[in-house]
Formats: C-alpha cells, sequence, structure tokens
C-alpha cells in the first residue's frame, strides 16, 4: 500500500492511535519498572496486558488473510483492513518488546521472537517495495499485460510474427503453433500507442505481405534468435535481451535485406520490445509478490507457536 | 398588361381557383374518345390535381394513364404516383399507340381518336416491360436488414403480376457499390437498392417543398442525395418521411429505433393514426410513415396525484399534453451530503460520520433557477411549477439524449398524455410545421425561465421589470437551432453571425494545433457559445483575440438544442444592457485566458483524447491508480466471486496519466448499448447503472454496440439436452448466452466490490469529468 503526504489523511486515525497506545503503553512500563532493578517481565501486569494486547493484533494480523479471501463480504473495505494491518502490526513490535521485559527467554519464546521479527520485517519489506516498484512498472513497461496471460501473449506473438516472416520469405513451413493463430489474411501485433495523455496496449493488425525475394536472412535471424526470444523469453538467452544489442543486431539484418522487407523487420523489432517490457513486468511483479512466500507461511508458523506459547505459558505460570 | 389580367378564375369544389387561359381552356374543352386494349372510353382533356398535403390545385393534363384507369384495364406503374408529376423514368407503363416508339402511359396526354395497347394485348410491349422488370430486380437485388421496416416492395409484386419470378434474373448484378447512409435517426438509406425513379426527390421537392432530395453522379454510379452530398443526417433534411413511405422498393426505410412496443406496456392506451393527426402538432408528419410507428405514441391518463416520473429515473420518452395540468418540481432537498467531524476524541478521526447538511455555499444563497427538462426552469427558493396543454411538450433531453429524467412529474389534476419514443420526437423536431409549433411555444412561454436559469443574465437585474424587458428584446431576435451529435456549430477562424445559448445537449469547444486538435471546454445546458469573436470591436477585448473570426471551433456531442441570436442583435444586446456587456467582457477576458492557457500545456492533459475515448460520457469508471496497483488482481477477482465465477472487468484499457481505466461499464452518460436491442432488455438502474433485464435474448446487439467493449456474452447450460455429436449415445446441454455487464453491485448491495476488495485504495470509481480534475490536480 502506497503512504505519501498526499493520502497520509487515510492513515491518519491509524497511526495516532498507534502513537496514543504506544505512549500509555511506554509510560505504563516505565511507571511499573520504578523501584524495581529488573524490568516488568511477560507475567507482570503490564507485561501480561501488553501481551495478550500484542496476541490479539497479532490475530487480527493474520485475520486479513481469510478477509482478503472472503472478498464480496461486507465486513470493511479491504483497504481499511489493510491500514490497521500494517499501522497495528507495527505497533505489535514496541508492545511485544515491552511484553518481553527485555529478555529473550527460553527456546520457545526466543523462536516466537525471531519468527516474530521475520514476519514484521518481511512484511515491511514488501510494504517497502510497494512504494515504488508500482511506479517503476508504470513507467517502464507501457506493454504491460495481465500476469497471468503473459505465457499465452507470448506465444501468440510468437505465432503470430512467424506466420509473418513466413509469408515474407515464402517458407511454408515453420516454428509456429498452428492452433494458436487465426487463418484470415492479417496477422495481430500488439503495439503500445500513446496520444496525448493517453496510453496503452492495443490491437494493431497487420496484413500479411506478398513474399518478398531474397529474404532468406530474415526467416535464418528469425529462427536464431526472435522466435524463441518471443516465445520464451528470457529461458532463451537470447542477445535480444539488451535492448541496445538488439538495436544494433536489427540494423545489421536490415543492410542484409532488401528495403520491401524493412518494414517487417520494424514489426518484429517493436514485438521484440515489448517482449522485453514483459519481461521487465514479470521482474518487477516477481519482487512485488514474493516477500508473500515469506510473509505469510511464517505468519501461519508464527499464530501456531503464539498458541503454544499462550499454553505453555498459562500451565507453568 | 399586369399578371392578374392573365388568370381565370373557376370554381372547383367550392373553392375559386384561378387558371391561366390555357389551362382553363383545356379544362373546359369536351372530352376526348380513345380506345385501350379495344375498350372505349371518353375523358376530359384535363383535370385538377390536388396535392395531398397542401391542398394546393394545379391543373394536369389527362394521360393514358388516367384514361386505362377509367377503362379498368391494368397498365404496371412504379415512378409515377398520382399526385406526382409525371416523369416517365421507369418506363414501366409504357405503350403502343402504333408511333415509330413506345410511348410512357403516365406521361403521354390522352388525343381524340388514339388507339392504345397494353401488354395485356401487344406482345412488343409485353416484351419490353419484362425485360425493364428483370434490369431493375437485378439491381434491386440487396439482402433486406432485420431491424427495417420495409412497405411493399412494388417492384416485386409487379413482377409476380407479369408471371416473372421476382429473384431470378439472366442479367449480372451491377458491380458498383453505391452504399448505405445510416447517419438518420430515423431513415436508412440503401443506395443500392434504390431503382432511381426518383419518386423520393418528387416527393420531397413538389410534395413536401423541402428541396433537400436530388440526383448525383452519372450512369451506373448515379444516386439520390440530400443537399451538396451530405449524409441525410447532417442535411437539412426535416424527417417528414415523406421520401420513405413513396420508396417502391425499401432503399429508403423506416430504421425502427426502438423495436418494444409502447402500448404494450401497462397503463398504455393505443392511438391511432387519424387521433394523432386531429393533433395541430402531427399534422405535418407523413401518414404512412406514422402507420409504420404506432407502437411509439401511447395515450396516458393519470389521476390527480398520481406521479408520471420521478427525477432520476430513466426514460427514453417524452409527453405531449394533450389535456389537464401537472406539477413539476424536485423532491430531493436542496442539500449537501457533508461529512461532520464528531467532537472529542473521535474528532480526531475524521471522516466518521456522514449527514445532510443544509449549509449552502456562497453562490448558493442567491435564488436561482435550474435548468430542467422541461418548458420552465424551477426556482431553487421554491422548487416547484406547472406545466398545462400550452407548454405541448416535456422530457426532450431524456428521450434524446437518453440523460435522466431532471425533475418529478406530478398530475395536478386528471390529466391526459401522449407518451412518444425518440424516432417521432425527432421528426417533431426537424418537421417544418410541428417545429414552428414547439419554436413558438419556447419563443413564448419557455425563454423567460431559460433565460433566467443562465446565472449571467439572472444576476445582472435586480427587478423583474428590467428583466422582462430584457427577455422581451432576446424573444424577438432567437431562433431555436438543433444539431445532431458530431454537427459542426462553426470553426476557427469561421466569420463570426451568431451568439448561441445551450438548451440541451453538450458542446465541445476545440482549437486546431499543430499536434492536433486541441478541446477547450464543453458546454452544457445553461452554457453559452460563440460570444468571444462578436465582442472583437469592444476596446477592452482589442489585441487580445488569438485569430480573427471565431477563435475556436463548436462541435455538438449528442442531441444539442440551441438559442440562437445574431451578431448584430447581440451587439445590441451589449448596447442596451451595460452590465450584462461587463459581465461578458469579463467571461471573455477569462476564456482567452484559459485558451491561452491550454495552448501552453498541449504537451499535458489532452482533452481531446479525453474525449474520443468517451470518457467525458461516462459516470462511473473504474479506475485504477497504477502508482498504488500492485497487479494483485483482488479487483478482478473479487468482480468474479461477487457474480458466480465470472468477472465483468478486465484489468486492461487505456491508461490516462497514472491512471488505468480498467474494461468494466462506465455507465455512460448517453449508453449507445442501449440502442438496438430487439426486446428492449437493457436500461438504466436506479443509480443510473447499466442493467440487463432477465428476458435478454443473448442477441450480442448491446455488446456489439457498446464501443469499449465493456459487455460480455456470457454463455450457460439450459436445462434442454441434445445429442452429442462427439460421443454417440450421450447428451450434452444446450448452451445459450446473455449479455453480462457491471451493474455497480447493484444486484449485491450497490457497492462495486472491485473497489471494495481493492487492498491498496487503488481501485476507485469516478465520472469521466472526476477523473480528469484528478489528473490535473495530480499535475498541479
Amino acid at each position: 500500500m502506497l503512504i505519501r503526504k498526499s493520502n497520509f489523511a487515510e492513515h491518519y486515525p491509524w497511526v495516532l492511535a498507534s502513537i496514543v497506545v504506544l505512549a500509555l503503553a511506554v509510560v505504563w512500563f516505565v511507571f511499573a519498572s520504578v523501584g524495581h532493578a529488573e524490568w516488568p517481565s511477560g507475567s507482570s501486569l503490564p507485561g501480561f496486558t501488553f501481551g495478550i494486547l500484542g496476541g490479539l493484533i497479532c490475530l487480527f494480523e493474520f485475520l486479513i488473510w481469510p478477509r482478503k479471501k472472503l472478498r464480496s463480504w461486507r465486513i470493511g473495505k479491504v483497504s481499511t483492513w489493510m491500514r490497521a494491518h500494517i499501522w497495528l502490526g507495527l505497533l505489535a513490535v514496541p508492545l511485544l518488546v515491552l511484553h518481553t521485559g527485555f529478555r529473550w527467554g527460553g527456546p520457545l519464546s526466543t523462536t516466537l521472537m525471531i519468527l516474530f521479527l521475520v514476519v514484521i520485517a518481511s512484511g515491511v519489506w514488501g510494504l517497502v517495495l510497494q512504494q515504488f516498484l508500482p511506479e517503476k512498472m508504470l513507467k517502464e513497461v507501457p506493454a504491460e499485460t495481465i500476469f497471468s496471460q503473459i505465457d499465452y501473449v507470448s506465444e501468440l506473438m510468437a505465432a503470430e510474427a512467424s506466420r509473418l516472416v513466413r509469408s515474407v520469405c515464402n517458407i511454408s513451413s515453420g516454428p509456429d503453433d498452428s492452433d494458436k493463430v487465426s487463418d484470415d489474411a492479417h496477422m495481430v501485433v500488439g503495439a503500445v500507442r500513446t496520444t496525448g495523455a493517453i496510453q496503452g496496449r492495443v490491437v494493431v493488425t497487420s496484413s500479411l505481405q506478398e513474399s518478398v525475394p531474397d529474404s532468406r536472412p530474415l526467416f535464418d535471424f528469425f529462427n536464431e534468435h526472435i522466435y524463441g526470444f518471443l516465445k520464451n523469453g528470457q529461458l532463451a538467452m537470447s542477445p535480444l535481451q539488451n535492448p541496445v544489442r538488439a538495436h544494433s543486431m536489427f540494423n545489421s539484418l536490415r543492410t542484409k535485406l532488401p528495403p520491401r522487407a524493412h518494414e517487417v523487420v520494424t514489426v518484429l523489432e517493436d514485438l521484440c520490445n515489448q517482449r522485453r517490457q514483459i519481461i521487465t513486468q514479470a521482474k518487477i511483479q516477481f519482487w512485488l509478490h514474493s516477500w508473500l512466500w515469506v510473509h505469510l507461511p511464517l505468519s501461519v508458523a508464527l499464530i501456531v507457536l503464539m498458541f503454544v506459547h499462550v499454553f505453555v505459558a498459562m500451565k507453568y505460570w | 398588361m399586369n399578371v392578374a389580367e392573365e388568370l381565370f378564375p373557376m370554381v372547383v369544389d367550392g373553392r375559386v381557383v384561378e387558371l391561366d387561359r390555357i389551362a382553363a381552356d383545356l379544362i373546359k374543352a369536351p372530352p376526348v374518345k380513345i380506345t385501350i386494349d379495344g375498350k372505349e372510353v371518353e375523358i376530359a382533356r384535363a383535370t385538377l390535381s390536388k396535392n395531398p398535403i397542401t391542398g394546393e390545385l394545379k391543373p394536369k393534363l389527362t394521360t393514358i394513364l388516367d384514361a386505362a384507369q377509367k377503362a379498368g384495364v391494368f397498365i404496371p406503374i412504379l415512378c409515377h404516383r398520382e399526385h406526382m408529376e409525371p416523369v416517365a423514368v421507369c418506363r414501366f407503363c409504357a405503350v403502343d399507340i402504333g408511333a415509330r416508339t413506345l410511348v410512357a402511359a403516365c406521361h403521354r396526354p390522352v388525343e381524340d381518336g388514339m388507339k392504345v395497347s397494353t401488354g395485356a394485348t401487344s406482345e412488343k410491349v409485353n416484351k419490353s416491360v419484362k425485360i425493364l422488370t428483370e434490369l431493375l430486380l437485378v439491381d434491386n437485388e440487396v439482402p433486406r436488414a432485420v431491424n427495417r421496416e420495409y412497405g411493399d416492395n412494388e417492384l416485386r409484386t409487379i413482377a409476380k403480376k407479369l408471371g416473372m419470378d421476382p429473384h431470378a434474373s439472366r442479367f449480372p448484378k451491377n458491380p458498383n457499390d453505391r452504399g448505405t447512409d445510416d447517419s438518420s435517426m430515423i431513415i436508412s438509406v440503401d443506395h443500392n437498392a434504390c431503382i432511381l425513379c426518383d419518386r423520393c426527390v418528387r416527393a420531397c421537392n413538389e410534395i413536401r417543398h423541402n428541396e433537400v432530395l436530388g440526383r448525383m453522379n452519372k450512369g451506373f454510379k448515379s444516386r439520390i442525395s440530400f443537399d451538396l452530398n451530405d449524409p441525410m443526417g447532417h442535411s437539412s433534411c426535416v424527417s417528414c418521411g415523406e421520401c420513405m413511405a413513396s420508396c417502391p422498393t425499401g432503399a429508403l426505410t423506416n430504421k425502427k429505433l426502438v423495436a418494444s412496443n409502447l402500448s404494450e406496456q401497462p397503463g398504455a392506451l393505443p392511438v391511432s393514426v387519424d387521433d394523432l393527426f386531429t393533433h395541430e402538432l402531427f399534422q405535418g408528419i407523413s401518414k404512412p410513415f406514422m402507420e409504420w410507428n404506432q407502437g411509439s405514441v401511447v395515450r396516458r391518463k393519470f389521476k390527480q396525484g398520481e406521479i408520471v416520473c420521478n427525477e432520476g429515473d430513466s426514460g427514453s420518452t417524452a409527453f405531449i399534453i394533450e389535456d389537464g395540468v401537472v406539477d413539476v418540481f424536485l423532491k430531493s432537498p436542496l442539500n449537501h451530503i457533508e461529512n461532520t467531524q464528531s467532537s472529542g476524541f473521535l474528532g480526531l478521526i475524521k471522516k466518521f460520520t456522514t449527514t445532510l447538511s443544509t449549509s449552502k455555499r456562497e453562490e448558493e444563497k442567491k435564488a436561482r433557477y435550474i435548468s430542467i427538462d422541461a418548458p420552465v426552469s424551477l426556482n431553487t427558493s421554491n422548487p416547484i411549477a406547472q406545466l398545462t396543454k400550452e407548454d405541448v411538450l416535456f422530457g426532450e433531453m431524456t428521450c434524446m439524449n437518453h440523460y435522466p429524467r431532471s425533475a418529478t412529474i406530478r398530475a395536478k389534476t386528471d390529466i391526459t398524455l401522449l407518451e412518444i419514443r425518440r424516432n417521432v420526437l425527432y421528426i417533431l423536431q426537424r418537421n417544418k410545421q410541428s417545429k414552428a409549433i414547439l419554436d413558438a411555444v419556447y419563443n413564448k412561454r419557455s425563454i423567460s425561465t431559460h433565460l433566467r436559469s443562465i446565472p449571467l443574465f439572472a444576476e445582472q437585474f435586480t427587478n423583474d421589470k428590467d428583466f422582462e424587458k430584457f427577455v422581451d428584446l432576446v424573444r424577438e431576435k432567437a431562433n431555436l437551432v438543433r444539431l445532431n451529435p458530431g454537427d459542426v456549430l462553426f470553426r476557427q477562424g469561421d466569420v463570426e453571425d451568431n451568439f448561441y445559448l445551450v438548451r440541451i445537449g453538450f458542446v465541445k469547444i476545440w482549437i486546431k494545433q499543430p499536434g492536433g486538435d486541441h478541446v477547450i471546454n464543453y458546454t452544457g445546458p445553461g452554457g453559452m457559445v460563440g460570444e468571444i469573436a462578436l465582442m472583437g470591436h469592444l476596446a477592452e477585448l482589442q489585441g487580445k483575440l488569438l485569430t480573427q473570426g471565431r477563435t475556436a471551433s463548436a462541435t455538438a456531442l449528442d442531441h444539442v438544442d440551441l438559442v440562437s441570436i445574431s451578431g448584430e442583435d447581440f451587439k445590441i444586446i451589449l448596447e442596451n444592457f451595460p452590465k450584462i456587456r461587463e459581465k461578458m467582457v469579463a467571461i471573455a477576458l477569462e476564456r482567452l485566458t484559459e485558451i491561452q492557457r491550454q495552448i501552453a500545456k498541449v504537451e499535458s492533459t489532452n482533452l481531446n483524447d479525453f474525449l474520443k475515448q468517451g470518457l467525458m460520457e461516462a459516470r462511473s469508471l473504474l479506475v485504477l491508480d497504477l502508482e498504488k496497483c500492485t497487479r494483485c488482481d483482488e479487483c478482478t477477482k473479487a468482480c468474479s466471486d461477487t457474480h458466480q465465477g465470472v468477472t465483468r472487468l478486465v484489468r486492461e484499457g487505456l491508461r490516462f496519466e497514472n491512471f488505468l481505466v480498467a474494461s468494466s461499464c462506465r455507465s455512460c452518460l448517453d449508453p449507445y448499448c442501449m440502442v438496438g436491442c430487439p426486446v428492449d432488455a437493457i436500461h438504466r438502474g436506479k443509480k443510473r447503472e447499466m442493467i440487463i433485464e432477465n428476458w435478454c435474448i443473448g442477441c450480442g446487439k448491446c455488446a456489439q454496440n457498446c464501443p469499449y467493449g465493456n459487455i460480455n456474452m456470457q454463455p450457460f447450460e439450459t436445462n434442454e439436452k441434445i445429442d452429442d455429436v462427439n460421443r454417440p449415445g450421450y447428451k450434452v446441454a444446450v448452451v445459450q448466452q446473455k449479455a453480462t455487464m457491471c451493474d455497480l453491485c447493484e444486484s449485491v448491495d450497490g457497492q462495486p466490490s472491485c473497489v471494495y476488495a481493492c487492498p491498496h485504495d487503488a481501485a476507485h470509481r469516478m465520472s469521466g469529468t472526476e477523473l480528469i480534475k484528478k489528473v490535473e490536480s495530480n499535475k498541479n
């Protein structure tokens, strides 16, 4: 969730509430420690209270997962839950530290505290990434597509490009997935278009051209570099992944081809450019969501261990 | 010798008709005797023919066709009708009079002792007519559109009568595609079905005297044309329907915009065409056209106190008051919804409560008039007014542009109304006779409240007497102008002629720039257009105008009604009313500054693109803030979860600065999807969202019409089962489809799930104008 000056008003109530609770907790904790050699432990009244409060917050934090899954339930906007999740989660850190009385305790409580800190750190990491990665994606990936459709879009791109190249080079067979392409006389070339403030990936069709003599180098280049890159992206280990290199390779290809084939080269260059953007999108998407693979399972483990900790603490108090 | 001395008065049907000497002599001459296919017939040399519309009497020489009809002999005719001047272009009525060539019976005057053979007795005539028929049938062999209303195809009827197969011909089809013209709301033109009989041309020019239709091109490319070859909808055609009613082949057809019949709705009483023609308003319209549109006008009776329509309701009809008085008022309190801050600790946490506040902004404290969709405006201090039969019509804006009803209408006495569909209103507004009535009503009754609803004028007068003086001056000078969507009112650089006040609809104001057209603004009801260029002579504006003539261009975005005041009259108004002049100058300077600011920002927000994408029309866009959106797809998943596993939005679309306008129903102000549904199953809901009724037949017309691809056809299995062709012995369910679209979750609880489920506060619903404001505020 993006937190900026412009939208801080929406976070303000949660920040304020967290600061107030924290201030009260610190005052109480300091007050309770006056005249004692050690900080109040988890079993002291303030420590116990902070433990219960922190535990309830952890439980609430965990509940955002089912909340997000129950999308059609009207139990508060998910964005409101998320704000609460962020600020109460951060509040839980000092509360639970106060609960420990600055002691690690036994192996269980030590594990629990480490787990808790890792969960918090992963959450903060995710939050930090959300502050700039969406903006990066906005700026660097105008050809963005839906993440789950990347494989399909890539295959389609490769197949349509193959049809175009074969028609220009007058070659009947070649590397394509014939079931992915239509039989009509046009091929679909996705393109990024900008008019004024509007920008987006639009469907552009290109008519299949009549064959161009002496265009065999295009077919060879396509087979060697483009097809694999369009279809498999990064996995193809193609030099086209580098935009500067790609530009020079396409320029060199143009010198080997008659001018009539240059238009097709431009189309292919544009497709490769879009494919590069999709690779960037996949990378950004990975960083935007990969932290959840740490945050989520550890949160589950944290909740389980928290209940074990509660049970053990109650039993041996 | 003066002209009057040349005329000879005659009494015909109780009326004195003045004829020239030759015509009078012919009418008074003794009858002639001719023989047609062996039958002798005696007939006058000339008669008086009556124009069925104007009642005008004209002398007409008796033709062989007139004689044959009197003798009961069949002669086929196609290009001719008895109330038209014969032109003999189709030669269907060819007969043999023993001359070197065959002659046209519709055109050839009778002569005493003439012997005539028709196709029934002359093989030469019969062969000639059949070849002609065959050739014309080839030209007319075009598929019929399903959503059109066709009259009888007279050509095919004649072919059958001559014993020919109307669909078989030995001749190849004309390879030239002469095209179609669907620009008129009412009439569709298929030039390929036209056989150039000129009946429509004569109907327009001779019968109606509209002088719109003519011919263009030569040879195979010949076709009818409107004005100077303009599209029909953009021409000066008044949509009287006479050409359509005259067309013998279905080249001019009724578009049947609304398939559903109003008379099938509860409380609707049918109205016969004869009944309609007792109303002065309908008397200028072609009778066959009204017969085709019978279901488009119904009568409704309301008891005192009953509600005719509520403000905010969606609708597609207008009402003509036949009898009684209605109250027009606003039910909604004229208050703001405001968030109030709680006191104490809760006060620190803002936006906790929402209440209806009676507070008013400074500009709202003065009483003013609200422009509504009726011949009256409502005063904010007491928003109620009455309409009577004298006001004729209300609900035009809803009917023409599908805007929601702007006020509540309640029967003050027992009332009778005629409810009319858009196609009928369109004709009433364009037909000369009806338009004159409606314009007179505006000039007499509405102009005062319309001017009062324009703050510029209303605020300049401290007493009603001065204001009435102003209204009287404007009344003398005002003309009503109607524009179709896309019509250009004026272009940048044009010589300034008129000043316009917008009554209904929206006008786009734009300028031409090296980088393309640049939209400055759009002006809606209560706005004014074209004043800057007319004030160029004033000292305050000297040297500040950007160009000679018009400083910008103006184009109608939808069906627009304007009040036009000529430049000279506008200058008189400025001279006579210094306060208005002062205010006008201030507005003009402000607008010029704004234009200059816009030009400076050519590279920034492009309103033109904004309009091109139809965003201005949008009432509820799903906008994703791409700086906040983590592409988690929760919005799509939430939509899918809410609507039985099928999402009604796709997180793809065009970006507008940092915002992605996702593919989801925009609840447009003018929803094109509503036009053409054959079962009238797509409507506006309570919150102006689009809803598809359960009687949708899955034809996909709405999905086709939606310019933004936001209606999906969703397949579903029916209870019916059929044999599976791939697996003999097995059965599969029959799959049908229905249209689905975003209904803003109105079917659930009215809170769009996509927005509700977004964890990052990136998804928002907003109107097009709110989006542009947001983009602007982000820039500044």
